[in-house]
């Protein structure tokens, strides 16, 4: 059992607020994401869970017990740094075998647990080198191999991918989806800001915009129904299009959100007509890019390779019931 | 292969050896010189302003036989006692205030004060402080603890351990400063590792924030070695004039009153060449013994 | 020397170079064995400034002004020459002195102390012996135990001092005691110490840190205990700090403090002056040794009953009613002066009867010429001339050589602690002695 119960949480950091009323459930073995913009909190919300920084107000609970007081060795919690933070004087396996001595485990007991652990996650070869001596991959699974040796409830991620290669980035977060198989029990929270990474490994993402708790859902959920504009925006690639002013008229709302694969291109009754600035191929689809008189161009995506020379005119259409009508606050509004 | 070594030299040369010639110039006129001139009249009787005699090893066989030469080596390696103390404390130190503190600035400026204070005024506060009928024992006593007052400066088994509490004093804040510095450049988050990883203050301090800057430590503490040797003079001459005895004397400060007290300038010289002698074979001994350490440590790793 | 080194850095050949710098510091620091003869006779017409310094102006509360006033009369006489006198602090001076005398250059004057202390600086100065105008010699005292031992007197010495009893009439009268008989002999001065001790008052102002107090006893004692022979065989060398004579004089320090005369171990962390003075000035002990005239006016001050009395002669004392007593310091001329003439003219002039009646008019230092007579202003003067005036007064101070004294000073305290027996203390001393010759 690991259930993470976040009430009314609140930080602040002197007059700047950072966290504002966050309230989550996270169930046990779920994978969640904080995703959100640089400076949405999403980061400083992972590490009050971790303890390493104490909420303002607000309570977090594991398992139905408060641990806003509880030392954050003591919280049943394990993190992975983004920049790995492991010890440069240690060898992988005093890196791994650190918290285990800390506990005061038998030397026999924590070689089992750390070879185990080094087993798991192609790291025997590697025991005796220092971190200077590892490849970016190799420090990262360090780091993961590091928080499994202590068998947490609960697994915090910080942002661990961004310091590698976009290669190797997609192979890692391979693996870490099959460490989650592995842990089935385990709950697991990863932070990110990069919407493709939450989309593809959350069972449930939490969307954060400038300390606030913006949308809760499944990666599906919040790319069907978003409940703002923000996450409208956020969430999806390409961005999504949002019309306003003469643009939206047709709709009777402020603003119209229509994602690029919901745009149609049509020969007659188009909503919206421009031309054609600029088209990319990219084998499977091809999005092109079209000036309607908007601030943006807007982006449709079309399967196949179509060829749509820059300065042709084209009429846009959304799909049936594509679409997503705002107010001018960014709420949504029933179609 | 003659070539290219000399194309590495040439290079060395144009580059950075050039910037250090300066340097070199200044070192070798007002400290090289001196030394192998001093190295030179220490086989004198040496007469300044009259008729020097060359004695050959003389100085030194007498330095070596005088009991007092050797009590002072004695009190010299007593003070090297003070060297973990001078070492860790400031470590300790550094390392509590790395997470920062209210008004830094403040706290900057108060631990770090003695550091820009001269010894000779500072040796002069505490002389007053710790004198008998000064204030120290006059609080003690008012304050019903007069069974702690004691002579601190003119009792033998107090005075070595009160220099080494007010050398700390003076190098304190200095050795705060370059600990915090080398404490900034290490990646905050391995702290908060290890704090993740259940390391309490002092396992933290040993296993992880040691290790993360014992290149610094080492430096500081081949500096403060060099510092017993070298730069206890003022301390010692204001404090306690070398007493009770000789209890208290230092090299520096022997080989001062032999020179300029006695006009014994030749046995001064040979002392001061024995003194350049320590200053080199005890950092040496300290590099040696990292060697060694590194050493097993790899061995025992593999 | 910068060609050498520069020569080294193009060619890269250091062992050339380093005999070359050895060979050229070697040069200058050959010492030519300067003319050991001070040339005296008239003083040349061209203008010259001499430098004099000295650490008595600071001494004294109007010393500056008195100083300069001999100065100004100096210069009045001789009006080619300027006379700088520069007023230096004593913590330091012998230290300035020895950077000169190994330098080779400074002041042309300076205060300096005779004897064996004089000796140690001899490099940097000339023997005086020849130099002094012949009648200022017939009447100067204290000329003899101011020789070094190599024969030569190196400064000429001016004002006298003596060491004596400051004895509070006051204390002694609570503890009910007549001063007079309390010091009549040494052992009624023992009992005193004794019976004021078991009355909780301290005897005598007592701080042996710095070691200077426990010297001064040794000079007041070994005094009494050398006749005019014996003394001239200390001031010559020919008698041995192994004698034991030196061995006597500190067994009775060793009887006075046991005795009770210094009080309890607080003394250890005292210092003479500073701290002894104060002990007396706040009633604190009931006698203090003072050596200077003016220093006793002063406590007077701030203790009214005040008198001065000679200490006790110890038992093997060769004298009736010895003080000891010398000269207050003396003047030497260096050997690099420029103007040693005018040097020479400027030591005597300092040292005559007339210059040091206008000290003893402005800071009060009695004269060391002989016959020296001044119209006392009140009991303590009075009764302090009359102890200077004692013909049986000398000092073997100048004689104790300075590694001497500083093995002394320094193991002051452990003696009077005892951490240190009497014997380790001579044996220490004897050794340091032993180095001087």
């Amino acid at each position: 059992m690991s259930n993470l119960k976040i009430s009314k949480l609140h930080k602040h950091f002197g007059a700047v607020d950072v966290l504002k009323d966050i309230n989550l459930d996270i169930r046990t073995g779920e994978f969640v994401v904080f995703v959100g913009p640089s400076g949405c909190g999403k980061s400083t919300l992972l590490r009050c869970i971790s303890g390493l920084e104490a909420a303002s107000s607000g309570s977090i609970e594991i398992d139905g017990q408060v641990i806003d007081d509880v030392e954050p060795a003591q919280r049943g919690i394990a993190m992975v740094f983004q920049n790995y933070a492991l010890y440069p004087h240690m060898d992988v396996f005093g890196n791994m075998a650190f918290s285990l001595k800390m506990q005061g485990l038998a030397k026999d007991e924590i070689r089992r647990k750390v070879e185990a652990a080094a087993e798991k996650l192609q790291l025997t070869p590697y025991l005796d080198r220092l971190p200077a001596q590892l490849s970016g991959g190799q420090r990262q699974r360090v780091a993961i191999g590091r928080a499994i040796v202590r068998d947490p409830k609960v697994f915090l991620f910080d942002e661990p991918l961004s310091n590698l290669d976009a290669a190797l980035r997609v192979r890692m977060r391979m693996e870490i989806a099959q460490l989650k198989l592995q842990l089935p029990n385990t709950t697991m929270i990863y932070v990110t800001h990069d919407q493709v990474e939450a989309m593809t490994m959350a069972q449930r993402i939490v969307v954060l915009k400038d300390g606030r708790v913006e949308q809760v859902g499944t990666p599906l959920e919040l790319y069907e129904r978003p409940q703002s504009q923000f996450v409208a925006g956020f969430i999806g690639s390409p961005r999504m299009n949002f019309f306003t002013g003469r643009h939206a008229e047709k709709f009777k709302a402020h603003t119209v959100g229509v994602r690029a694969e919901h745009l149609d291109i049509v020969s007659a009754g188009g909503v919206w007509s421009g031309k054609v600035v600029y088209s990319e191929n990219l084998g499977a689809d091809t999005f092109i890019y079209a000036d309607i008189g908007a601030e943006a161009p807007v982006v449709v995506r079309q399967p196949g390779k179509s060829v749509f020379a820059a300065g042709a005119e084209i009429a846009l259409a959304p799909k049936a019931q594509e679409y997503h009508l705002f107010d001018e606050a960014g709420r949504p509004v029933p179609k | 292969m003659q070539a290219v070594k000399r194309r590495g030299w040439r290079r060395a040369l144009d580059g950075g050896l050039v910037l250090l010639v300066p340097a070199i110039v200044l070192e070798t006129l007002v400290l090289f010189l001196p030394l192998v001139y001093v190295a030179y009249r220490s086989l004198y009787d040496w007469q300044p302003g009259s008729v020097s005699t060359f004695i050959g090893f003389k100085n030194y066989e007498h330095l070596l036989a005088d009991p007092e030469f050797w009590q002072v080596i004695g009190n010299q390696l007593f003070y090297l006692l003070g060297l973990p103390l001078w070492v860790i404390a400031p470590l300790v130190v550094a390392f509590a205030l790395r997470e920062g503190v209210w008004r830094p600035g403040l706290f900057r400026s108060i631990y770090f004060l003695p550091a820009v204070m001269s010894p000779a005024i500072v040796g002069l506060v505490f002389r007053t402080l710790l004198a008998t009928d000064g204030p120290v024992n006059a609080v003690l006593e008012t304050s019903g603890l007069g069974f702690l007052a004691h002579p601190w400066l003119t009792d033998i088994t107090y005075v070595k351990p009160v220099v080494i509490f007010l050398v700390l004093w003076a190098s304190f804040g200095t050795g705060v400063l370059i600990f915090s510095a080398a404490f900034a450049a290490v990646p905050q988050n391995i702290f908060e590792a290890a704090r993740l990883d259940g390391a309490r203050f002092w396992s933290e301090f040993w296993h992880i924030a040691v290790p993360s800057v014992r290149g610094t430590v080492f430096l500081w503490a081949m500096f403060q070695l060099v510092c017993i040797f070298l730069f206890m003079f003022g301390w010692i001459y204001v404090l306690t004039g070398g007493g009770p005895g000789l209890s208290s004397a230092t090299m520096d400060f022997f080989i001062y009153q032999q020179f300029m007290r006695f006009g014994f300038y030749g046995t001064a010289a040979a002392q001061s060449i024995a003194l350049v002698g320590a200053i080199v074979l005890f950092p040496a001994l300290g590099y040696g013994a990292r060697a060694l350490i590194e050493t097993c440590f790899k061995r025992r790793r593999t | 020397m910068t060609m050498g080194v520069s020569k080294w850095l193009r060619k890269g050949v250091s062992g050339v170079a380093l005999a070359t710098a050895l060979f050229a510091l070697a040069a200058c620091g050959e010492e030519q064995a300067a003319s050991d003869k001070l040339k005296t006779g008239p003083i040349p017409e061209a203008k010259a400034e001499l430098t004099v310094w000295s650490f008595l102006p600071g001494n004294y509360e109007k010393g500056v002004e008195a100083y300069n006033a001999i100065a100004a009369d100096f210069q009045k006489a001789h009006p080619q020459i300027t006379v700088k006198i520069i007023d230096m602090p004593y913590g330091t001076y012998f230290d300035q002195v020895r950077n000169s005398v190994v330098a080779q250059s400074g002041p042309d004057v300076i205060t300096m102390y005779g004897s064996a202390q004089a000796y140690s600086y001899k490099n940097g100065l000339y023997p005086l012996q020849d130099a002094i105008d012949p009648a200022l010699r017939k009447e100067i005292k204290y000329l003899d135990e101011n020789y070094s031992a190599d024969g030569n007197l190196y400064i000429l010495p001016t004002g006298s001092y003596g060491y004596v009893m400051l004895v509070n009439r006051a204390i002694f009268a609570k503890a009910g005691i007549d001063p007079a008989t309390a010091l009549a002999s040494w052992d009624s001065m023992l009992a005193t110490c004794k019976a004021l001790t078991e009355k909780g008052i301290q005897p005598m102002a007592s701080g042996w840190k710095d070691g200077y107090l426990f010297e001064t006893y040794l000079y007041m004692i070994t005094s009494q205990m050398m006749d005019k022979p014996t003394l001239a065989k200390w001031v010559k060398g020919e008698l041995k700090l192994d004698d034991k004579l030196f061995t006597d004089a500190v067994n009775y320090i060793m009887d006075m403090k046991t005795a009770g005369c210094f009080g309890d171990d607080k003394a250890l962390g005292r210092n003479m002056f500073d701290d002894t003075n104060v002990q007396y000035a706040t009633g604190g002990a009931a006698m203090l040794v003072n050596g200077a005239l003016s220093r006793a006016m002063q406590l007077v001050k701030d203790q009214p009953e005040t008198m001065a009395m000679a200490l006790p002669q110890v038992p093997a004392s060769k004298h009736k009613n010895l003080v000891d007593a010398g000269a207050e310091a003396g003047w030497g001329v260096t050997k690099w002066t420029k103007s040693p003439e005018a040097s020479a003219a400027f030591v005597n002039f300092i040292a005559s009867k007339e210059s040091q009646e206008k000290l003893w008019a402005a800071i009060g230092v009695p004269s060391n010429i002989s016959g020296f007579q001044a119209q006392a202003q009140n009991d303590m003067q009075a009764a302090y001339l009359a102890l200077l005036a004692n013909p049986e007064n000398h000092t073997g101070f100048a004689a104790f050589p300075l590694p001497v004294l500083a093995v002394m000073e320094r193991n002051a305290a452990p003696l009077m602690g005892g951490t240190m027996t009497v014997q380790q203390f001579m044996e220490s001393a004897n050794s340091a002695f032993a180095k001087t010759n």
